[in-house]
């Protein structure tokens, strides 16, 4: 057994601008997938308000207030906006990830990533009037 | 490098590197990785200017180092045409062999590094043997190989037929030259134990869907790729099917193998 | 050289297909609820009568409760794949698999209990 020198990691993130398409849609589909997961649980707690709501003081219930006060805050408008960004993205290269699954798109599988990040823009874009509306 | 270019010519006489010094009118800056255990606590980077022509590769420069530089570069090769897979190494950036690629296609200075991931012995030496390990992990533990000798004629054998058909199945996955780049690039084949990574998979995928192979054995590999270090390790970052010298679709056979089986394991309700 | 062969039941397979199956439904019911939320409704003008009378419906509850529960498999799951799946061992991963149990336990349960509060069931 000689010496030998361990270099460490394997991909060092310090070359990211060396990275290839497939590699940078692994990273997003993860980072996305975090959000979406960590909105599950902010979802189900907003909503959870109703459990203490009393019907009697509608509409000034807990949970009425709780939903359209946070809803007249532009901060979580935006935060919806970075939602949809997220759920377009992670769903439309899951997609590209369930066709290759299937055997479908192997030869375009850099194409599809660069599909994936125009679609997510442009339903950001068009979420936008919705996400802003009435603010 | 014929007796009878040589004789023809009135350039010098061409040296086992290839590059005719006396032609090139061309240089490229190296930036090569250097590390010697003996005599070096860290590794460093050192520069060189190279002559080139048309059709220099990375490996060209090396041996012109070697041979008139410093001939204690080290570092493997073999063919110099790309079918042994011994000079893997990490250009510009990118696992590639070093036979295979052209210095006409690269950005100056050329960086050349070891293969990131395994422990380096010594300059673009790594340690291989891990690789290898990987490679007999997905190897059926009973095989028995039927060779005339002895009493066996090559009567007594049975003819193991294959249709061209599913020899254009299996074509891509034989190529492997188990050059290491693939495992070399994947963030998740960290250690065999973590996950086997493409090579051996690829591997396991060639005889699995080779029609001569015997169930009982391909049975038994699709076991040894279905465990926790096997197929579904791979998240489909597709690093492998862009770094290997061979075209090989790695990543498809991998998600091939997934498809495999689920369908073995649905068979059964 | 020999090296051991780790010996796993596959239950991989199964979850590979489920986080498949689960996403299917999820795109749909994803889109669907965006539509009906902020495009049919406006988000920001919902009271606490409108959502007890949407869950009233059975159709529309059970409709959320394959939701809840796709959702949070293929959340847990994914999580679980990106962590754990990517190769761990020991303490880290005990914790880990403990922590998205915990996690997974009461995403379902606290859902339940919501869902079946907003339709009046309890």
């Amino acid at each position: 057994m000689s010496i030998s020198y361990d270099r460490g990691q394997i991909e060092d993130f310090g070359r990211w601008q060396e990275f290839a398409p497939g590699m940078w849609a692994w990273l997003l589909h993860k980072f996305t997938g975090w959000v979406l997961a960590g909105y599950l649980l902010i979802h189900i707690a907003v909503l959870s308000t109703f459990i203490y709501a009393d019907p009697a003081a509608a509409p000034d219930d807990l949970y009425t207030r709780t939903l359209q006060g946070l809803e007249s805050l532009l901060i979580v408008r935006i935060g919806e906006l970075g939602l949809v960004a997220a759920a377009a993205y992670h769903t439309l290269n899951g997609i590209r990830l369930m066709l290759m699954d299937i055997g479908i798109g192997y030869n375009y599988q850099r194409e599809g990533f660069y599909l994936s990040l125009w679609l997510t823009a442009i339903a950001v874009i068009a979420s936008v009037p919705i996400a802003l509306g009435g603010i | 490098m014929s007796e009878a270019q040589s004789g023809a010519d009135s350039h010098e006489h061409h040296h086992e590197t290839g590059i005719d010094t006396a032609a090139a009118d061309e240089t490229v800056a190296l930036t090569i990785f250097r590390y010697d255990p003996e005599s070096d606590d860290e590794p460093y980077y050192e520069d060189f200017e190279v002559p080139i022509e048309d059709g220099t590769t990375v490996l060209d420069t090396l041996l012109h180092i070697r041979d008139h530089v410093d001939s204690s570069l080290s570092f493997r090769h073999s063919c110099r045409q790309g079918v042994c897979g011994s000079d893997a190494m990490f250009i510009n950036g990118k696992q590639r062999l070093g036979c295979k690629t052209q210095i006409s296609d690269l950005e100056p200075p050329v960086r050349i590094e070891p293969l990131p991931g395994q422990d380096v012995r010594k300059d673009l030496v790594v340690d291989m043997q891990d690789f290898y390990e990987r490679m007999e992990a997905v190897e059926p533990e009973d095989q028995e190989l039927e060779a005339p000798g002895g009493d066996t004629t090559y009567e007594d054998l049975e003819q193991r037929k294959q249709s061209p058909e599913n020899r254009e199945e299996i074509k891509l996955s034989t190529r492997c030259i188990q050059c290491g780049a693939c495992v070399s690039s994947c963030t998740i084949a960290k250690d065999p134990d973590q996950y086997l990574g493409p090579a051996a998979i690829n591997k396991a995928y060639r005889f699995i869907f080779d029609e001569r192979e015997p169930d009982e054995l391909n049975d038994e590999r699709m076991e040894l790729v279905e465990q926790s270090n096997g197929v579904w390790r791979c998240q489909t970052q597709f690093s492998c099917t862009e770094v290997c010298p061979k075209d090989i679709p790695l990543t498809e056979h991998i998600q091939r193998l997934k498809r495999e089986s689920v369908k073995r394991k649905l068979k059964f309700w | 050289m020999s090296q051991s062969r780790p010996r796993t039941v596959n239950t991989q397979g199964i979850s590979w297909l489920l986080h498949r199956l689960s996403a299917t439904f999820l795109i749909v019911a994803l889109f669907g609820h965006l539509l009906q939320q902020h495009v049919l409704n406006h988000a920001y003008e919902i009271e606490l009568a409108d959502s007890a009378i949407r869950m009233a419906d059975i159709g529309y509850f059970a409709f959320i409760v394959v939701f809840l529960l796709a959702a949070s498999f293929h959340g847990l799951n994914g999580v679980y794949q990106a962590t754990i799946g990517e190769g761990m061992s020991g303490r880290r991963k005990q914790v880990i698999r403990w922590s998205l149990t915990l996690i997974g336990v009461v995403i379902v349960v606290q859902g339940m209990r919501l869902a079946l509060a907003m339709g009046g069931y309890i």
